[in-house]
């Protein structure tokens, strides 16, 4: 709590602790709590001018979030675990009528005593809170005022003596119902251990809201993890002045559709006109799965493969996967000609099937994300 | 295209100059006057990109150019990155450079846009590289002019999938080949130091450094390309938004066509960047590790410092002698083999490009007769390979000085011909500094003649320091003031 009282912080600006611990915390922290509310929401901030999170809502309100993290908490009293929410309520306070939610977040399963666990992995309201559990967090409130009223009683400087005044006054108005608590556990140790939370969360979100199979959500958990993970930290080192640093979801999200198709190795067999050995499957995987072909997902060309199998689709009333390999058995060679490569009819025409199947699989996924998230397009 | 007047406005300076319908000689007594910036700025004003020079920002000159072609007459009024076009009453505004091929595209009343695209590569001659390039290259700043595309232009032919791979393939033949060298290099520092003694700590560091150098630079060729991509599409959705397209629905309701509205588009645009941020994403994480493991390297360097005081070798060179011993991380044979594979591969597409360029290709006998004529005329022909692809050629070390000079602009003649024949139409030619370099005062006075003979129906510009016989002499002491 000493953190958030002293001179410096007085000035009512907002700041993280500087350890890449809890600047990793954070970044995780972002993430968590953007999957659990990425339907409503519009878009994030990391270390925004209000706080550590910043989630600003469809229908305008916020959430805004003080992420506090220890790298070994079972080394560390009771009392410096409770001054870690302390910190965090005084932060929050400052900025308690721009938020709808305020939360704390953190990686102590522990902190409150009557709670033990009661907050892995969730985003409590107080107001759903056990009575002893409020009433731990109420005294909580009242240390708090009491430090802040023997600091301000302490302090000579007319100045910082009106700023912890006003600190008070904040506290005290606090809107409980405003609060929640969200702790991330277990978040230590190595990637595997520490990442784990994060890991299964994303899987959920991508399996229950995005509707992907089981197999191509861990597919990609692991990419789409290590992406987020460094653009929320680049995020947060953007000051908030930049118009750059606002994440909107979809932005947060199409990798996901760009993950999916990364290593695809489409399985067309049935859609080609010859028998395909492994060589030729292994050469053109390897062309698909780099970036020069990305000439041919110009929106020109992407859309008019696209429209054609919509047509295609009104005539044939059957299961999509089955009809994408359909279409591309009855069109694909109509588009041999811009995938023309080494004068080899089969490589050719395994390419330009292949990379249809990949536009298909693209634009259904693309339209999964879209309605997952609640997202404009 | 006749064109009769251009004005230039650069802050408080002003220039307006009226051409002849034949030659123009833009001249000064010495150099650096403002002759080339003059051509540049004519070629600014029919909204070419033209890079800035040393004390002029294009984009700061407003420009007014009035020409006639096919019996129209056109007012064009550029500023920066706005072009307006007015013909009589009816005024058109294009944005640069996304519409710049629809608006030479209007004007020449002509659409095969691979052709319009290299226009400028055939009717001006730079005076750093023009004349140099006989059918492929830089004209100038960006804008680059290659024959096969030309001629896939004029025979209605799309190549530009195989033009991109082939950039593709001559950027990994280059990549190949550097690697070998270095290869190579690391032989030469072992015969002349010896076993330098890298230890096999250093050498695992400097492999793990080279992979994620090479991985680093496959990620910023592929960034490249998606980026490429993405301006194309921007350009594009530009050029609809500057359409101001609307569609009426059944009901009544009025939607403006956009990027925002074209089925399909945000979609796809959005993917597109998802994949430029997760490349940005990957190229950064990987120079973070670089970074970090070439701290380690520098650490262990520093620790084992000692051991190596007694060679003599100056500092850098030690250090820079010792990073290429340590460069043997890469399987000589599988990179000679790759540069093989490219090497076929890009002979390969070259072929197919060229096949199908001449595919029923009436232009190519075309060019050819004409280049025939005009470099005998020069006296050159000599120095020609007597077939039809020799206008293919790349040979350019055969040629040198003066004969290659005189055959730039037989093939540059050449080609005109052709196209203004295609266009249905007479074009300009702008022709930098022909006497200088290795031209003597006789193999000037054979192009003059050539000019006189071939151009006479058309409209030249020619930048010079020296007097040619032209029908209207324009004196430069700077390229915009009062004349």
């Amino acid at each position: 709590m000493k953190e958030y009282l002293n001179g410096e912080y007085c000035d009512f600006s907002n700041d993280a602790s500087a350890s890449s611990f809890g600047w990793n915390f954070q970044s995780n922290a972002g993430i968590f709590l953007f999957l659990k509310n990425i339907k409503e929401s519009e878009s994030i901030k990391i270390e925004s001018r209000l706080q550590d999170i910043e989630i600003k809502m469809s229908n305008g309100t916020k959430i805004l979030a003080q992420a506090k993290s220890m790298q070994d908490y079972s080394a560390a009293t009771p009392s410096s675990k409770k001054d870690k929410f302390k910190d965090a309520l005084i932060s929050l306070a400052k900025f308690s009528e721009s938020g709808e939610q305020l939360i704390y977040i953190s990686n102590i399963p522990d902190t409150f005593q009557t709670a033990n666990g009661g907050f892995n992995n969730a985003i409590v309201p107080y107001s759903s809170c056990l009575k002893a559990i409020k009433d731990e967090i109420d005294s909580s409130f009242d240390s708090v005022c009491q430090s802040v009223r023997e600091k301000c009683q302490n302090e000579h400087n007319q100045k910082k003596q009106a700023k912890l005044k006003a600190i008070l006054q904040l506290i005290e108005r606090f809107d409980r119902s405003k609060l929640y608590i969200s702790v991330i556990s277990p978040y230590w140790g190595d990637d595997a251990n520490r990442y784990s939370v994060i890991s299964d969360t994303i899987l959920s979100f991508l399996v229950d809201d995005i509707k992907l199979s089981r197999e191509d959500a861990i597919a990609i958990r692991k990419k789409l993890l290590d992406y987020w993970q460094l653009t929320f930290q680049h995020n947060s080192s953007q000051p908030d002045k930049d118009t750059q640093k606002v994440i909107s979801k979809e932005t947060f999200a199409w990798p996901i559709a760009a993950f999916l198709v990364d290593d695809m190795v489409p399985d067309i067999d049935d859609c080609l006109t010859f028998t395909a050995d492994q060589s030729l499957t292994n050469e053109v995987s390897r062309l698909l799965s780099s970036d020069n072909l990305a000439y041919h997902e110009r929106f020109e060309f992407t859309n008019r493969i696209i429209q054609d199998y919509r047509s295609f689709v009104k005539d044939h009333p059957i299961g999509t996967k089955e009809i994408e390999k359909l279409y591309i058995k009855t069109h694909g060679n109509d588009y041999c000609d811009e995938f023309r490569i080494d004068n080899d009819d089969e490589k050719t025409e395994y390419l330009a099937k292949a990379f249809i199947y990949k536009i298909l699989v693209n634009h259904r996924n693309m339209g999964k994300i879209s309605s997952g998230i609640g997202a404009k397009i | 295209m006749i064109i009769k007047e251009l004005a230039l406005i650069e802050g408080m300076n002003q220039s307006q100059d009226i051409f002849s319908e034949h030659r123009n000689l833009i001249i000064s007594e010495t150099n650096t006057k403002g002759k080339t910036t003059f051509l540049r700025l004519l070629l600014y004003s029919l909204g070419y990109p033209i890079p800035n020079m040393k004390g002029i920002r294009f984009e700061r000159v407003e420009t007014k150019i009035a020409f006639q072609e096919k019996g129209i007459d056109y007012i064009v009024e550029r500023r920066d990155a706005f072009l307006r076009v007015r013909i009589g009453q009816e005024s058109i505004l294009y944005t640069l450079p996304s519409d710049h091929e629809a608006f030479l595209s209007n004007v020449f009343q002509y659409d095969k846009i691979a052709v319009l695209r290299n226009l400028l590569g055939f009717l001006y001659i730079d005076q750093e590289k023009g004349w140099s390039l006989l059918n492929r290259g830089t004209v100038i700043g960006r804008i680059k002019f290659s024959i096969e595309e030309l001629l896939s232009g004029l025979n209605n032919v799309d190549i530009t999938g195989l033009l991109e791979k082939r950039k593709r393939l001559e950027y990994e033949k280059d990549k190949y080949s550097a690697i070998l060298n270095i290869q190579a290099l690391n032989e030469q520092v072992y015969e002349q130091h010896g076993e330098l003694f890298i230890t096999d700590i250093e050498k695992d560091y400097s492999q793990r450094i080279s992979f994620l150098d090479l991985k680093i630079t496959e990620l910023k060729r592929s960034l490249r390309e998606i980026n490429a991509l993405l301006e194309g599409e921007k350009q594009f959705y530009s050029f609809i938004n500057s359409m101001q397209l609307y569609v009426s629905t059944p009901s009544g309701d009025r939607i403006a066509v956009t990027k925002e509205t074209i089925e399909n588009a945000p979609q796809t645009d959005a993917y597109l960047k998802a994949r430029r941020s997760i490349l940005v994403t990957n190229i950064e994480k990987l120079k973070g590790e670089k970074k970090r493991i070439e701290t380690q390297l520098s650490d262990y360097e520093l620790k084992n410092a000692p051991l190596r005081l007694f060679q003599t070798e100056d500092e850098s060179d030690s250090i820079m002698n010792r990073k290429i011993a340590a460069f043997s991380g890469i399987d000589q044979q599988l990179v000679l083999d790759l540069l093989e594979k490219t090497t076929k591969d890009l002979a390969q597409v070259n072929k197919e490009i060229r096949e199908l360029v001449k595919e029923q290709n009436k232009y190519i006998s075309k060019i050819y007769s004409y280049v025939l004529d005009f470099a005998t005329k020069l006296d050159v022909e000599k120095k020609m390979v007597q077939k039809e692809d020799y206008i293919f050629t790349k040979d350019l070390k055969s040629l040198s000085g003066a004969v290659l000079q005189k055959m730039v602009f037989a093939f540059k003649l050449a080609f005109l011909k052709v196209i203004e024949e295609a266009m249905d139409t007479k074009l300009i030619m702008i022709i930098d500094s022909p006497k200088s370099k290795e031209l003597d005062d006789a193999n000037t006075a054979l192009i003059m003649k050539l000019i006189e003979e071939e151009l006479s129906e058309n409209q030249v510009f020619i930048a010079s320091l020296y007097e040619f016989d032209c029908e209207n002499i324009i004196q430069v002491n700077r390229a915009i003031e009062a004349r």
